[in-house]
């Protein structure tokens, strides 16, 4: 895996960035949506993700101008010339703590679904484990077989979802919206935080930039990607907020799941709409999850100078797997997701953003 | 080789993939396809009687029909009463389908309708997607043991007229999320569906409506009521019936749209409730009236202004004199455009004393195929 943080034989179209965006940001929490976006905003939070979505295109479009200073570089391996070795390592292993945490808090995710949902009878520990040898395997082809896969597997998530979109249209109740800004504007942006807080993923892009063609020319790809899914989170809440309304929002585990088994189709009165949901599902945790096992095994054995083995990357993958297993209830995880959603714009936008100015201040990298 | 080896390990891993422990055949599931809540026979070993009606699928050779089985069990929680039928039946019960919620007279007016239907609210396996409705004069255990008209089971026959009556404004048709909504956001005050069982022909009649005051069950409105209740409420198209001396003549509305319009004044709240509605007048007993002169179209405007306006005054006055709860929606309307003010108004108190004004404007666009 290490090997292929130099490799350039085998490069991408910056096309393939769709696949690796979506896959990566689609996870339990877009199609969940932010809760506390919707705590936050209530019912003006379909406002707060249009405006997280804006704020989020221009960060990602920075991204790409970072990457493009050093287009055969990882992340990782700038962050040193840039911020300077010693903070270079510090802010490297801020990332990994950061992937650790939402590793396990996706496991745990995959873990209460299974045993909600899915499977409630099988031992939780059976699908984890399953889960996690499957991504072990996935992750050792490394990066540029996960998005050839990714490629193959998109329609299979985003036709579902926009299906669903369409459903959602037919149940939604207008005056639950209302009464518009109710108190100002100020939860507005602060659910437009959280919302922006939700959407982990872009940072990919910088890790990845190194297996495409021309990363330069990846903004197109990159914004479009990026708006797809902030357009199924804006509708996956936007349903939840006129069908399940604001307060069963806030009091419900998940929410998604309720409000796709309360769309009403006429002429269908008793069908359930909710297994249009599985197979997105699976696909957006099992790819989120690849991506961030693949980021942080390549990125251990890179930052402390380890030969890839793949007892290492068990190792590597047991240990969210035990944290999202011995977590003690969705009390604890519920309170991971929020520290997670908080951090997240600091270390996933912010960071990037701060590299990319000292870069253009220390004029290191290319100029584009 | 090694390739090989991996694949050879992971193979006995397909034996897994059946999924032994969830393993789910219908020909052992008993799927429960409506619930009703009673309060027990005996309020001293029980908190409810919970009766749960399963479908009983036959084989077609025995009978083309699928029918469905009732049966009763008291315990002092829903799930446990589910543990204890469980144990009085040889299928493992599956609330997957799950469509109906029937809620007995006695404990609707006893019990805090949240923690009747708390057990709902977090079971995984039910789609929140129900039928909600409340039994009048009788028990929920009886409106199960009745005979549906068209279909096969009673919960059957509650979703199909729940769709149907969509259309009908003799009824209040909100489903079970609906109802938690509007209890939530008024503190226990809402308007839900009512049902009575006929009891020559054992049949369901579904209209009506049950009144929410405090989380319980206070008052029934009658077809009628209902009717009057639904200017405000529901988008469903009415049937106004007017009369003038002798004559009777019957409106049927096609289009409708009522507006609330709150007024804050010094601080104090009013409204203009303003109805208007487009339809054709498709009946007429007494005195014939030639409708294809205008003025004559006028005064039968004018005649089915009143008698609309008279429904809406009485939906009103019932709602604040009589009850003295703001189950029409009016807080909703009022907070749409003056949120600031509405948290500093103490809603319950101030609603049986808000003035309230209505306007009806009623177009006659058509008379049938005959003048």
């Amino acid at each position: 895996m290490s090997k292929e943080i130099h490799a350039s034989e085998d490069r991408l179209h910056t096309r393939a960035l769709i696949p690796l965006l979506i896959l990566t940001i689609v996870e339990y929490e877009v199609f969940t949506f932010s809760k506390a976006t919707v705590a936050a905003a209530k019912q003006d939070a379909w406002l707060s993700i249009l405006i997280g979505a804006i704020i989020g295109s221009f960060f990602v479009y920075l991204f790409i101008k970072l990457a493009a200073r050093f287009p055969n570089k990882s992340y990782f391996q700038y962050l040193p010339i840039v911020w300077g070795k010693p903070l270079g390592f510090l802010i490297s292993n801020l990332y990994l703590l950061f992937w650790l945490a939402l590793l396990s808090s996706i496991f745990y995710e995959t873990l209460l679904a299974n045993k909600m949902l899915f499977l409630p009878q099988t031992p939780t520990i059976i699908p984890l484990i399953l889960f996690a040898l499957s991504l072990i395997w996935l992750v050792s082809y490394g990066l540029v077989p996960m998005i050839r896969f990714f490629q193959l597997l998109l329609p299979f998530l985003a036709i579902p979802l926009l299906l669903l979109a369409l459903l959602f249209t037919t149940t939604i109740k207008i005056d639950r919206f209302l009464p518009v800004l109710e108190s100002g504007l100020l939860p507005v942006i602060k659910g437009s935080y959280y919302s922006l807080g939700a959407f982990q993923g872009p940072e990919v892009l910088l890790f990845a930039a190194p297996f495409f063609l021309r990363i330069k020319d990846g903004v197109k790809s990159s914004l479009l990607a990026y708006n797809v899914t902030a357009f199924f989170g804006w509708s996956n809440t936007v349903a939840a907020i006129g069908i399940l309304g604001v307060q069963n929002i806030n009091e419900s585990v998940l929410p998604g799941i309720d409000v796709v088994n309360l769309v009403e189709f006429p002429g269908f009165p008793v069908e359930r709409f909710g297994l249009l949901l599985t197979l997105p599902w699976l696909i957006g945790i099992y790819a989120t999850l690849a991506i961030y096992l693949y980021l942080l095994c390549s990125s251990t054995f890179y930052l402390f100078n380890l030969r890839p083995r793949n007892w290492i990357t068990f190792f590597i993958t047991a240990i969210p797997v035990t944290i999202a297993y011995f977590l003690p209830n969705e009390a604890w995880h519920e309170l991971l997701r929020l520290y997670l959603t908080f951090v997240t714009v600091p270390i996933v936008y912010i960071l990037p953003v701060m590299t990319l100015l000292l870069a253009v201040i220390r004029k290191k990298g290319r100029s584009t | 080789m090694r390739s090989k080896l991996a694949l050879f390990l992971i193979l006995p891993l397909l034996l897994l993939t059946p999924g032994c422990w969830d393993l789910q055949d219908v020909n052992d599931t008993a799927f429960v396809l409506g619930i009703g809540i009673d309060s027990p026979s005996n309020s001293d070993t029980a908190k409810y009687k919970v009766t749960f009606e399963f479908a009983k699928p036959l084989s077609t050779r025995e009978n083309p029909k699928a029918q469905s089985l009732a049966a009763s069990m008291e315990a002092d929680s829903i799930l446990q009463a589910i543990q204890r039928m469980q144990a009085s039946i040889s299928r493992r019960i599956s609330l997957s389908h799950l469509r109906l919620v029937a809620i007995g007279e006695d404990v609707a007016r006893t019990e805090n309708f949240q923690y009747l239907t708390n057990y709902i609210m977090r079971e995984p396996d039910m789609a929140l997607r129900l039928r909600l409705v409340f039994v009048q004069n009788a028990e929920a255990r009886q409106f199960f043991y009745t005979n549906p008209r068209f279909e096969n089971r009673v919960a059957a026959e509650m979703v199909a007229m729940g769709m149907l009556q969509k259309e009908l404004d003799l009824n209040r048709t909100n489903n079970f999320l609906d109802f938690i909504i509007d209890l939530n956001r008024t503190k226990g005050v809402a308007l839900g569906s009512r049902v009575s069982i006929q009891k020559g022909e054992n049949v369901v009649v579904r209209d009506g409506a049950a009144i929410f005051k405090d989380w319980k069950l206070v008052a029934w409105l009658s077809a009628d009521e209902a009717q009057a209740s639904n200017w405000l409420l529901e988008k469903t198209l009415a049937v106004v019936v007017a009369k003038e001396k002798e004559n009777t003549y019957t409106y049927r509305v096609r289009k409708k749209d009522t507006k609330f319009k709150p007024v804050l004044d010094d601080g104090k709240p009013s409204f203009v409730v303003a109805v208007s509605t487009e339809g054709m007048v498709m009946e007429e007993a007494g005195k014939d009236i030639d409708f294809s002169k205008p003025e004559n179209l006028k005064k039968m405007e004018e005649l089915f202004n009143q008698a609309i306006s008279q429904q809406v005054k009485s939906a009103i006055d019932k709602s604040q004199k009589e009850l003295k709860a703001d189950y029409l929606g009016f807080d909703k309307a009022f907070q749409k455009y003056h949120s600031e003010a509405f948290e500093f108004l103490n809603w319950s108190e101030i609603y049986p004393t808000i003035p309230i004004q209505v306007q009806v404007d009623c177009k006659i666009k058509a008379y049938g195929l005959h003048k």
